[in-house]
């Protein structure tokens, strides 16, 4: 029981990973650029929820002891995801676009400064100290054993997450949108030329990859209710390294990479070593670009002169 | 010829010398304690910003990890100095170069070690995988307890001086302008230029890439050696990720691949960090950044013939206006129920100037640029003359052969 318990907690960290990967790794796919701001917009998600519950009045009900209901509960979750692709909009448009034709480090460079705007931003505005967010699920045990226990939280993380997964597969596969996404993907130049519009392409990827930020950092936050700004960095290189791991530019990669950095955490927590549990997802990062740079499920493709 | 090289060269040693010490006498003499901090930080941040600008702008390369080289030099001197020092008595007089060669030859190792497996991987990649090497060597410190863990390395005795770190600056400084105009540094760019154009013609790109993250995390451990025996003390958290991306935006700041460029830069960044304490000062800095900007602005506006409607630029300004006066409500209106926090607000402002940098001015001050003695009208006369002479001498040495 002990090891399906880290099963279970491997794959609720698993799917928010997954969650943020899929920005990353639809971001790449369409721009070549790692978005670095990427964590720092879930973050916001996370604070769009608070205020979204604050302004529902779920936190005041919570407080009191009782629950907002569900439809609020689904409703700060649309909050927050719209806010988050918003956000995702906004910063492609002022920050990324003006340097579309510059060399990929200038995007990089960007990235890193937008990343550091909205964590100090975030500081400034919204105080360094560390707020705790609403118990918006409340935390019953569907099975609860000696040594096992399987939460409402986890159940309803995981659902949301493949929820979300099965809705971004429908849109990338079987819409206009989606496969102008995907055309873009492989070659922008020649998509330009089928009439596509990519500048709108690439803010529709990342208005949606955004939003998939948006709901894991709700999620993540229902899960682990302490929020600071700074919350980002972190979980946002992790589910980059998930990304990675995957083969980025792979929707299913993100998948696969998220869950195995999911229980590859839950695994070094498990024997003993927390300590490392940061330093684990680098660890794992530089032996996949050592061995396999393309990821597990990315196609390595030859550099051409 | 060459005894008179060589006694220019010992003259010139010896003034620079003299002239820190002179330089040392009248700040301890005149200015306060706060002063000489900010500009002892100034002299290690300019190490760090053009060692830096080695791996980033002159090799092309993106590195991210600064930070954990300069950890590397910091503890590995704070070892040396807390433990074998006081172990083996050595004398005073060779306690700093020691400490300071054992920081060097540790993070030129680490730098090795990262160099190596980096090379398979190009641009972002390996920004990710520096910036990876910096967070584990941060996460390891803070699990040995030898070294105080993560309560930070304490009482290290203090063998930073104003003459160490100036020093240090100058030999850096003439370190890397020989190594832009040795082979080794005319590789590096072809490098920069372009990877595959290099390795046609006969560079061994591999170890020119080592190379340059070599020597470059030696300075930045030697960088990390002065501060820790400045401060004292050593505490992980100081070389975390934002260390390293404020080493970043210094090199962008001057213009990548601008030794001159680099060192402008991480003086008027290590001022404005301090400025920017107060609120008074914050205000000040933003009322400077905001006509710089607006310079900027005015200056592409000018450039551009399209349009108003549909220029982008008409856009940018309309953008930022928004945002101040966005700013200012917010901060009017919202204080009571939002804590406006100015000490994260200098961060808010170093991320504005990345951004703004590579967009409005991707070249960064300087270009490539470099300010020397030949940038003085009389003595590049006579510096032209001599190089000529020295050109000419090479040509018959060919012609010979």
């Amino acid at each position: 029981m002990e090891i399906l318990q880290q099963v279970i907690n491997g794959l609720s960290l698993g799917a928010i990973y997954a969650l943020i990967a899929l920005g990353y790794t639809m971001v790449y796919g369409v721009m070549k650029l790692i978005n670095f701001a990427h964590g720092d917009v879930y973050m916001l998600g996370a604070y769009a929820g608070v205020f979204a519950a604050s302004g529902l009045g779920a936190v005041a009900v919570i407080n009191a002891g009782g629950h907002p209901g569900w439809w609020i509960v689904v409703a700060i979750f649309v909050i927050a995801m719209a806010a988050c692709a918003l956000a995702g909009i906004v910063i492609e448009r002022f920050a990324y676009r003006p340097l579309r034709h510059q060399p990929r480090l200038a995007a990089l460079i960007t990235a890193i400064g937008v990343s550091m705007l909205l964590e100090y931003g975030g500081q400034a505005v919204f105080s360094p100290d560390p707020r705790s967010f609403p118990a918006l699920i409340p935390d019953i045990a569907l099975i609860n054993t000696a040594n096992f226990r399987l939460s409402l939280v986890q159940v309803v993380i995981v659902a949301v997450a493949i929820l979300l997964m099965i809705g971004l597969q429908f849109i990338i596969m079987h819409t206009k949108i989606g496969s102008a996404m995907r055309a873009v993907s492989q070659d922008q130049t020649a998509a330009v030329l089928m009439g596509i519009n990519t500048n709108a392409v690439i803010a529709f990827t990342f208005a949606i990859g955004s939003a998939l930020a948006g709901a894991g950092g709700v999620l993540n936050s229902i899960y682990t209710p302490k929020i600071d700004p700074l919350m980002g960095l972190l979980i946002g290189i992790k589910a980059f390294v998930a990304a990675v791991l995957g083969g980025i530019g792979s929707v299913p990669g993100a998948v696969l990479g998220g869950l195995l950095m999911g229980f590859a955490e839950t695994g070094v927590v498990a024997v003993g070593k927390s300590e490392y549990r940061d330093a684990i997802a680098f660890a794992i990062l530089i032996i996949v670009l050592l061995l396999r740079p393309a990821g597990i499920l990315g196609k390595s493709t030859a550099e051409k002169v | 010829m060459m005894w008179r090289t060589w006694l220019a060269r010992l003259l010139i040693v010896s003034l620079c010398l003299s002239a820190l010490f002179a330089v040392q006498a009248l700040l301890f003499a005149t200015i306060n304690d706060y002063v000489v901090q900010i500009i002892i930080l100034a002299g290690i941040n300019i190490i760090l910003a053009v060692s830096l600008n080695l791996i980033n702008g002159v090799t092309g390369q993106f590195s991210l990890g600064h930070a954990g080289f300069m950890a590397i030099g910091a503890y590995s001197g704070g070892v040396f100095s807390f433990y074998v020092i006081p172990k083996f008595h050595v004398p005073n007089a060779v306690q700093m170069p020691l400490t300071i060669i054992v920081a060097a030859l540790f993070a030129a190792f680490a730098g090795w070690l990262v160099g190596l497996p980096s090379l398979r991987l190009r641009g972002d990649y390996l920004a990710i995988v520096t910036l990876g090497f910096g967070e584990i060597v941060r996460v390891i410190l803070t699990t040995i307890n030898e070294v105080g863990g993560a309560r930070g390395f304490n009482g290290l005795p203090k063998l930073t001086s104003f003459v160490w770190v100036f020093g240090m600056v100058l030999l850096c400084l003439y370190m890397m302008r020989n190594i832009a105009k040795s082979a080794l540094g005319r590789a590096m760019q072809a490098v920069r230029e372009d990877e595959v154009a290099a390795e046609a013609s006969g560079i061994n790109t591999t170890k020119t890439k080592v190379w340059s993250f070599v020597i470059s995390s030696m300075w930045a451990g030697v960088a990390g050696a002065l501060l820790v025996h400045y401060n004292q003390s050593a505490n992980p958290d100081t070389f975390n990720f934002l260390a390293s991306v404020m080493v970043v935006i210094m090199v962008v700041l001057g213009g990548l691949g601008s030794i001159t460029g680099a060192a402008i830069a991480a003086v008027l960044l290590t001022i404005l960090e301090n400025t920017l304490r107060s609120a008074s000062g914050a205000i000040w800095v933003a009322t400077i950044l905001a006509g710089c900007v607006s310079f900027l602005l005015w200056q592409r506006w000018r450039e551009s013939k399209s349009t108003f409607a549909n220029s982008a630029k008409v856009q940018w300004i309309g953008t930022s206006l928004a945002l101040f006066i966005g700013v200012g409500l917010l901060y009017q209106f919202a204080q009571p129920w939002l804590a406006i926090n100015i000490s994260s607000l200098r961060y808010v402002i170093f991320a504005l100037i990345l951004i703004v940098t590579m967009i409005l001015r991707p070249q960064g001050l300087m270009g490539r640029k470099e300010w020397g003695l030949h940038s003085i009208p009389f003595l590049n006369k006579r510096i032209a003359r001599e190089s000529a002479e020295y050109e000419s001498a090479n040509q018959n040495v060919e012609g010979a052969i």
